[in-house]
């Protein structure tokens, strides 16, 4: 076990090492002239000249490259082009907010999706399992700026319950500023006991929570039902059913553990794939998180911000994937002793 | 001499299709008395897995059983699913084919026998240990005390069998089937499991159904057989009447193939063709195609049961003649 642990981790770095090489190779060759790009305009040849001394750009490039993966090590990605704060920071930020929209969202389609998948599994080909996929295919089918859009004109346009778009209202940001401690606003507004911070965020995150679960539920209740149908067919759950075991023990204990690993692959991934950011749905709701944030760096050609959010998302990537990989140990034991 | 624990009479299982249905079983008729063993035998396909399941209560849906099965006086068709259930376990338990496959390999052994024990007895999970402990003992596993704490990868597949065993009877049942327990072990394992079997029928007055295609075994561990085909029983009685004055043309086929030690490879017997499909059943005597006797009457007409001294039953329009041949000689 400690030697699969220390395999992954190695795995990780050597993963990390590779996009890090990647990033230097398309920071030169998708910006050949950095110091161009960040004086902006059409500079002068020798100002040109004299950022690349101080940016050390007239250095060879495996120096460059030392440099580049010390800077990396040191959390050190450059400024953003647009906003010239440092990058580091501002996609610690942004992530905050993609943050707590995924995870809450992967919270709900968890406590959700694997019981209706379990019960619809259970009730195989009738009335609930049809209702059940019926709604999850639909459920995959729905493009999901149209569902985002659609729920702002039901609960924004039409009801007026809910907020348009944004992590909280700006008169918050004024009267009732949230301190940051952790990043997330729903939390960091509870620690710091602001009462108003908390509802106007929670109101916020309302809409994009929703159409995100939603998004996520019919994936992972078709996947939990798929799986739980096929090991109720294994020859283990037949001896339990002869051994005369409650069908409550042979379902939610016996049969669910097998189902539970399959599922926590899909979970992963998804998980792992969103703290990238849901795009559509943080750019409809105007969510400030880390997919826009992609999205607007590469669309104005902000390299050192772009590439930063790479680099992060990789990471976070890999971590979700070595946490899937060590609770599947946890689930299943003959991975335990390997 | 000895009680009935499980009766069997007129057992048909059929499933409704579209256009027809399909019966798998017809009219199977036997018993199993306290301390006997039964081999039911036939080739794959014949219906004694189903046999099995129907004893209990567990034919996959839409399957029609009809006709009764009583078990320590209890009816198993027509019973509502919870008292069923009650029943598994406590009355009747099975072992399975695949060992490795049959325990749950997400749970360990010893939780696993608990979660039984505590489903039929009134006991505390701590008294149900100490009790799966001691079945552990009783089916011979080495460290009982160890095992109990094992994944089932952890363990041989004797062992799971041997726990299987352990956990089948952990609720002390009167009757325990057994379907092919010993198809995928080892010879020499295989031995182990059929002794303990014929130990437990004759020190516990456990009644066994000994599901098998293996006539060796049979020999060796049963009291009594029943040959199946294509969903009828076409010969029983005890095993010397049968294995020693087969009157069955297919009982005397299947004898025929028993491999024995110094037969080579090229000498070893099959019966030719296949056990009809269960759908296409001809009528008459179904197993006329591949029998070298069969007349025209055995076309025409579902052979009836003909009765010989010590219960020997055989459906073969030729039982008597045969018998009449194997007195002669």
């Amino acid at each position: 076990m400690a030697m699969h642990l220390v395999q992954r981790l190695l795995m990780i770095v050597g993963v990390v090492l590779g996009v890090v090489t990647i990033m230097f190779v398309l920071s030169r060759v998708l910006a050949p002239s950095p110091a161009e790009l960040m004086l902006g305009g059409r500079p002068p040849a020798e100002m040109i000249a004299k950022m690349n001394e101080e940016l050390g750009l007239n250095k060879p490039l495996a120096v460059q490259y030392v440099s580049f993966i010390g800077n990396v090590l040191r959390g050190e990605l450059g400024n953003s082009l647009l906003t010239k704060r440092p990058v580091a920071q501002e996609v610690i930020e942004r992530f905050g907010a993609t943050f707590e929209l995924t995870t809450l969202a992967m919270a709900l389609v968890l406590l959700i999706g694997i019981p209706i998948g379990i019960v619809s599994a259970v009730k195989h080909n009738s009335l609930i399992d049809n209702i059940v996929r019926t709604v999850s295919v639909a459920g995959v089918a729905i493009p999901s700026f149209i569902l985002a859009m659609a729920l702002q004109i039901l609960f924004y346009g039409v009801l007026g319950w809910l907020p348009l778009q944004g992590r909280v209202d700006t008169s918050i940001l004024l009267d009732h500023p949230i301190k940051p401690i952790t990043g997330l606003f729903l939390v960091d507004s509870l620690l710091g006991g602001n009462w108003e911070g908390f509802l106007s965020a929670l109101a916020h995150i309302a809409l994009p929570l929703f159409a995100l679960t939603i998004l996520l539920l019919a994936t992972v209740t078709r996947i939990t039902r798929n799986m739980m149908i096929e090991v109720l067919k294994e020859e283990y759950i037949r001896t339990a059913f002869a051994y005369g075991l409650p069908r409550a023990t042979i379902y939610y204990r016996y049969a669910l553990k097998a189902t539970l690993i399959p599922v926590l692959t899909v979970i992963g991934l998804t998980y792992g794939y969103l703290l990238g950011g849901a795009v559509v749905i943080e750019t409809v709701f105007d969510w400030p998180g880390l997919g826009s944030f992609v999205v607007s760096s590469i669309a104005q050609n902000d390299y050192p911000a772009s590439l930063g959010a790479t680099l992060f998302l990789a990471v976070a990537y890999l971590m979700v994937n070595l946490i899937v990989d060590l609770l599947y140990a946890v689930v299943d034991p003959r991975l335990r002793t390997a | 001499m000895s009680s009935t624990v499980l009766q069997v009479s007129g057992l048909g299982v059929t499933f409704p299709g579209l256009f027809r249905s399909t019966s798998i079983l017809r009219g199977i008729d036997f018993e199993v008395a306290a301390g006997e063993v039964l081999g039911l035998v036939g080739e794959s396909g014949c219906g004694k897995s189903m046999t099995a399941s129907a004893c209990l209560g567990l034919v996959p849906s839409p399957g029609l059983v009809t006709g009764s099965i009583s078990i320590d006086g209890q009816q198993v068709i027509g019973r509502p699913e919870s008292e069923l259930r009650t029943m598994r376990g406590s009355r009747v338990a099975m072992i399975f084919q695949n060992p490795m496959r049959s325990m749950n390999p997400f749970f360990t052994l010893g939780r696993q026998m608990i979660d039984v024990i505590c489903c039929h007895r009134s006991v505390s999970r701590l008294e149900a240990r100490s009790l799966a402990l001691s079945d552990l003992k009783a089916v011979r596993i080495p460290d009982a005390e160890l095992a109990l704490e094992k994944y089932p990868h952890q363990l041989s597949g004797g062992q799971i069998q041997r726990a299987l065993i352990a956990l089948a009877l952990s609720c002390r049942p009167r009757l325990l089937i057994a379907d092919e327990p010993t198809t995928a072990l080892d010879v020499t394992v295989q031995a182990q499991i059929v002794s303990l079997i014929r130990r437990l029928a004759d020190e516990k007055g456990l009644a066994v159904l000994f599901i098998t295609h293996d006539l060796g075994i049979v020999s060796q561990l049963c009291d009594s057989v029943a040959v199946m085909y294509a969903g009828r029983i076409v010969e029983k009685g005890s095993v010397e009447a049968v294995i020693d004055h087969p009157l069955h043309p297919y009982t005397k086929k299947l004898l025929g193939t028993v491999p024995t030690i110094g037969r080579k490879a090229h000498e070893l017997v099959s019966i030719p063709g296949n056990v009809p499909d269960p759908a296409l059943v001809p009528p008459g005597c179904a197993f006329r195609d591949r029998c070298d006797q069969a007349t025209d009457i055995c076309g025409e007409t579902q052979p009836p049961t003909s009765m010989f001294e010590q219960d020997h039953t055989v459906l073969c329009h030729h039982a008597v003649r045969a018998r009449q041949i194997t007195e002669s000689q």
